[in-house]
């Protein structure tokens, strides 16, 4: 698997986010309106994770904070899961079909607020198979 | 909008509407501090190794 520390946040820009949220909102007739207290703190950790060298580990981090700050009204976890998954659809290219699949099911577990002891010592597995 | 970072934002609605049945809407994590995420079960997982161990042994 190529280089797991990187600007992985690059690529997404906050307005992406926005937009992701807002299609997301439109598909299930819900409303896309920011948040009174949780737009601004996650937009400011995401802008200012964006141009940092991240490992995985925080990628899931900063995914999982944001959603828990719930900068839009609706579909939050559907969001930032969205995102996370993306991501990783890129870089899982070298990774055996069924750990590529592990991997992306427990950093949605994590990112969703749902990942137990167990998930995350199977990434932690992973992880160092891949020299972190 | 780079050209990259529109593909992006395509296949990220794509995955986010292709699981959208497993969220629900409201802020579950910022409320209570445990989210939500229906499961997936392990129907895609077992596919995906059946197909390898059948590319294995072809």
């Amino acid at each position: 698997m190529a280089a797991l520390v990187k600007n992985w946040l690059q690529i997404v820009p906050w307005e992406t986010v926005v937009s992701i949220n807002a299609k997301l909102c439109e598909a299930r007739k819900a409303l896309h309106k920011p948040t009174s207290d949780g737009y601004a703190p996650a937009k400011e950790l995401w802008e200012k994770s964006r141009p940092r060298k991240l490992t995985l580990t925080e990628v899931f981090q900063i995914g999982f904070q944001c959603h828990r700050l719930a900068p839009f009204c609706n579909y939050n976890g559907n969001t930032f899961v969205a995102i996370i998954k993306t991501l990783l659809d890129d870089n899982l290219k070298d990774l055996p079909a069924d750990k590529a699949h592990v991997l992306r099911s427990i950093a949605g577990h994590i990112v969703a607020g749902t990942a137990t002891d167990i998930e995350r010592k199977q990434l932690d597995a992973i992880l160092a198979a891949f020299g972190k | 909008m780079t050209v990259a970072e529109n593909k992006f934002l395509r296949e990220a609605v794509k995955q986010g509407l292709r699981m959208q049945h497993r969220f629900l809407a409201e802020p579950v994590l910022a409320r209570t501090g445990k989210g939500y995420l229906k499961s997936e079960g392990v129907a895609t997982l077992q596919r995906i190794k059946a197909n390898l161990k059948k590319s294995k042994s072809a």
